[in-house]
């Protein structure tokens, strides 16, 4: 699913060069769930990004079930987000002014979906998520585990192949954060969907079916001797 | 999908305006007042400056010197001098008569203004009924009022359109029919009550029977005459021939030399200045009146041009005027005002960083963020080329009741409506091409603050 070798990815501020990603290498197959973990500033956020065609990175190849995404266009770059990822952000990230349902409709609007299948997938994922009833509050209008069941929704509505996850319980209380990860995991075990998240807490990344630290930039597999699990 | 996306884009801009409140309303009504300054300036520019209707591609006028040089001694100058388009727009009388007398068979019109008595038969004596016009010469008879001698085809050649009735036609005209078609404004006067078509209305105390009225303002600068030396509108139009039974002087003549006691020596002098058309549809009728010019003006050495109505507009362009001016410097206002406005878009695309870069996440393109952008740039300056009525409405209102300086009044039409919408739309959206280039090229990671 995910190919990534010697991705070396540096931030430039004037003449200082900060390397944020040095030489990362990782595999990720289809239907896997891998967790990663570092301090602050050890890369995750940068790593998430490239690997979410965010960003873009210096050296190293890239493949993207199976395209090499290193010199692709903004375009084609935006079809493989629209199609093939999904992204749930610590702080949510909806659109304080579209309401629930206009904010699941996001991706699709990008594919050129017809309005009754929109419609038909829309109200599917909201039932899926439990959200029928809130389709038409603001985001403003719903408690954190709720908006980021909303996310998760507007996520999974274009049915991607891989969805990222930047620390996605980090801002939610526990006993929300618990249920994102039950409904994260089953998402997994269910509709095998591969998942790479990003996390600090210890208990949440030993759901994951494999665990990588980030250090300097570098991915490293606690269970191996050598860095680069690939 | 590129329509549907376009909507979408277009609900999201809609819905954006709600989003930086402040911002929006500071955009709308910066370029509202510009657009309202431009929209006046123009009010003002267009009652001058009527646009030209399509006229007929074989439009032609002759541009004809006179013997011995001692019209252009007088009418020595530059082109943008009134005095020198008199000179070379109009002819004098003798000249026109033969310019006039190819026989070829085409549309034609002569032209000239006279200032002349009119008044409602049977209304009393002969200023009762005479509204007060803003300014023009008051002699003890009545009022002056400018009366324009044209023949049948003028109508058609110029696109003069008439709110009732039909011009005169051609045999009307030879048989010395007494028939005039008054302006809107006249008729308005005259007849209050009704529209006045065929009634009778008295002119230097002939009677002439109305026969059409015209639809809308008379131009002051008008194209059949562009040497008239403007003021009040032209009230009206009598066939041409009829100068001679009202023994009618030219506005403005100029007497080169002794002049006979008799109507007809005015005439026959070099006096007196007439506007000459024709219609010459096809090049063998061009070519045909050119060999009967030759044959015409030629033996007596007299220097011409026939020009078609495209060269005569580009060998006489429109002069500068105080107007013309104050509708560019509101121009230059109105660019100004873009530049605010993208400043403003600047800040505004700023703040909304984040949302642009979750759309980037989600698989917006870049293209189709930038199009956005403009879509909103375009809705903000729509509402304020639309809001620009409220400066411009009671501008006119006040120039119309307070200063009045000719009887044309500023009006706003649809035409000037949409011009300014349009300018002011241009503006919006030319002036947003670099912010909305710089909010949608912002790297998705920087916008959602991700390093």
């Amino acid at each position: 699913m995910l190919d990534m070798r010697n991705v070396r990815k540096v931030y430039r501020a004037g003449l200082v060069e900060t390397e944020a990603l040095s030489g990362a290498t990782l595999k990720v197959n289809r239907g896997e769930f891998l967790a990663i973990m570092g301090p602050s500033g050890s890369g995750k956020t940068t790593f998430l990004s490239v690997a979410g065609l965010l960003d873009s990175f210096e050296e190293g190849d890239y493949w993207l079930d199976g395209e090499n995404v290193r010199h692709l266009s903004d375009q084609r770059l935006s079809k493989l987000r629209n199609q093939k990822l999904g992204f749930i952000f610590q702080s949510f990230n909806l659109i304080p002014d579209l309401d629930v349902f206009d904010n699941i409709d996001v991706p699709l609007r990008y594919r050129g979906m017809p309005a009754a299948e929109r419609d038909t997938r829309i109200e599917e994922t909201l039932a899926k998520l439990g959200l029928v009833a809130r389709m038409r509050h603001l985001p403003g209008q719903l408690s954190g585990g709720q908006q980021q069941r909303v996310a998760i929704a507007r996520a999974l509505v274009g049915r991607p192949q891989l969805l990222l996850a930047d620390e996605p319980t980090g801002n939610l209380d526990s006993a929300s954060a618990r249920q994102i990860m039950d409904l994260l995991a089953r998402i997994n075990s269910e509709e095998g969907m591969t998942i790479i998240m990003v996390t600090h807490d210890h208990e949440f990344a030993a759901r994951a079916h494999r665990k990588l630290h980030i250090l300097d930039g570098k991915l490293i597999d606690p269970n191996s001797s050598t860095s680069g699990p690939g | 999908m590129a329509l549907q996306l376009f909507s979408y884009h277009a609900r999201l801009a809609v819905k954006s305006l709600r989003r930086d409140p402040g911002l929006s309303v500071t955009i709308v009504i910066v370029m509202a007042v510009v657009a309202g300054m431009f929209f006046t300036a123009l009010l003002h520019y267009l009652r001058f400056n009527a646009p030209s209707p399509l006229l007929s591609p074989g439009l032609h006028h002759v541009e004809v010197g006179l013997p011995d040089g001692k019209v252009f001694s007088v009418f020595t100058g530059t082109v943008a001098e009134p005095n020198a388009i008199v000179g070379r727009l109009r002819v004098s009388y003798p000249i026109y008569r033969r310019l006039a007398g190819s026989h070829i068979p085409t549309r034609e019109t002569a032209t000239f203004r006279s200032r002349l008595l009119i008044r409602r038969a049977g209304a009393g004596s002969p200023d009762v009924g005479a509204a007060e016009l803003p300014f023009g010469s008051e002699e003890p008879s009545g009022r002056p009022r400018n009366a324009r001698f044209v023949n049948a085809d003028f109508f058609d050649l110029f696109d003069v359109k008439l709110r009732s009735g039909a011009p005169w036609t051609r045999d009307q005209e030879a048989n010395g029919k007494a028939v005039v078609v008054l302006s809107k404004l006249l008729a308005s006067e005259l007849f209050p009550k009704g529209d006045g078509l065929g009634a009778f209305v008295l002119i230097n105390e002939s009677p002439f029977q109305v026969v059409g009225i015209c639809a809308n303002e008379q131009p002051t600068v008008p194209e059949w005459d562009r040497a008239s030396a403007g003021g009040p509108q032209d009230l009206a139009y009598l066939p041409f021939l009829t100068h001679v039974r009202l023994s009618a002087f030219p506005e403005m003549p100029i007497h080169m030399s002794t002049l006979g006691p008799r109507y007809a020596d005015l005439l026959a002098s070099d006096d007196i200045f007439v506007s000459y058309w024709l219609d010459l549809p096809t090049p063998e009728a061009r070519r045909a009146y050119e060999q009967y010019l030759a044959a015409a003006l030629g033996p007596l050495g007299l220097p011409y041009e026939l020009r078609d109505f495209v060269g005569l507009r580009r060998a006489f362009p429109t002069p500068w005027t105080p107007v013309s001016f104050f509708l560019f410097l509101t121009l230059v206002i109105l660019v100004g005002g873009g530049l605010i406005m993208a400043r403003l878009l600047l800040a505004k695309g700023l703040a909304r960083s984040d949302e642009l870069g979750i759309f980037r996440a989600l698989g917006a393109p870049r293209r189709s963020l930038f199009v956005r952008q403009l879509l909103e740039a375009a809705l903000l300056s729509g509402v304020a080329g639309v809001l620009s009525v409220l400066i411009a409405a009671p501008q006119a209102y006040f120039y119309n009741t307070v200063v009045a300086d000719t009887d044309i009044p500023v009006r706003l039409t649809p035409l000037s409506f949409l011009i300014t919408l349009f300018a002011t739309l241009l503006v919006g959206v030319l002036f947003a091409l670099y912010p909305a280039w710089r909010a949608a090229s912002r790297p998705p990671t920087i916008s959602l603050g991700r390093h």
